[in-house]
């Protein structure tokens, strides 16, 4: 988890467009909020949310939503996931799928 | 062991003994024939957005014009979502979503494969809905790490709300293909 977190800081720290830094936040308080009433457990990713506060120095024609969102669908795209929120679930957890259920095996 | 064939509405279906990627056998869709979760089993109120993940297999020396359809969204045979397999004379060539309404087809875009006949080939297909329609993507599995093979959407997003069945069917009229592993995922 600590490198897909490293990972997505140093595309932040390429790509950060400040205006869109607040919308970012949004984004994560509310997968912050939905973390906790599944899991009971702090969200692992406020350390990127924290990070992207701090980067109004960096410029982008890009905004930071779109680009975040972008990043997880194009770079993390190998277990897909429906929503921003279960994106967030997909790649910052270390438990599989929490969205994506199995319901049923066939072996034959 | 999981031996629950009796989870699945199958149609021209047999187990094959003597080809597996799971002991002791793999399930033969001959020619026509399908094989759907039933939908006691797997709902489709649980896989309105979901995913399949199986094993495929097509014998040598076939030319597969029409291989498998992994359905989705399931409604009846006039109408649902797949992903269908095609090839050549050597290999699976093409993987691309359809949809039939009402028994009309509409094919979205070909993703190039390349999957040898004679071996057993691991693939993962996944639709959910988004605000741009339903997003369709496919890959392929070597040693747990997928490949993403391609995306496609349809902005029409047929039964959004309500799900369907999900399952496969055979719908060469020449040629048998055989699965294994099946999972199936929702949301």
């Amino acid at each position: 988890m600590s490198a897909i977190i490293t990972w997505l800081i140093d595309r932040f720290r390429e790509r950060v467009i400040p205006k869109d830094v607040e919308d970012f936040n949004r984004k994560v308080a509310i997968a912050e909020w939905v973390w906790m009433l599944l899991y009971g457990l702090p969200a692992p990713f406020t350390k990127v949310s924290a990070y992207a506060t701090q980067s109004h120095d960096q410029v982008s024609t890009e905004s930071l939503s779109g680009v975040f969102v972008r990043l997880l669908y194009e770079q993390f795209s190998e277990t897909p996931m429906p929503s921003f929120v279960r994106l967030l679930y997909e790649q910052f957890s270390e438990t599989p799928m929490p969205s994506f259920v199995l319901i049923f095996t066939e072996s034959w | 062991m999981n031996m629950g064939t009796g989870d699945w509405d199958l149609n021209r279906c047999e187990l094959e003994w003597s080809r597996y990627v799971d002991p002791p056998s793999c399930l033969k869709i001959l020619t026509n024939g399908s094989a759907i979760a039933k939908a006691s089993v797997v709902p489709p109120s649980r896989v309105i957005e979901g995913m399949v993940d199986f094993w495929l297999y097509g014998a040598s020396g076939v030319s597969y014009t029409n291989a498998l359809d992994a359905l989705f969204r399931w409604q009846d045979g006039n109408n649902f979502y797949a992903g269908q397999l095609f090839g050549s004379l050597d290999a699976f060539t093409t993987l691309r979503f359809i949809r039939y309404v009402n028994g009309s087809i509409q094919w979205f875009a070909n993703l190039s494969i390349n999957w040898g006949y004679g071996v057993w080939h691991r693939c993962r297909i996944a639709w959910w809905n988004d605000p741009s329609g339903l997003i369709m993507r496919a890959w392929k599995i070597v040693n747990e790490t997928p490949s993403l093979i391609g995306t496609v959407t349809d902005t029409a997003n047929l039964w959004n709300t309500t799900g369907g069945r999900v399952g496969f069917r055979n719908p060469s009229p020449n040629y048998n293909i055989w699965v294994d592993l099946i999972r199936i995922y929702g949301v």
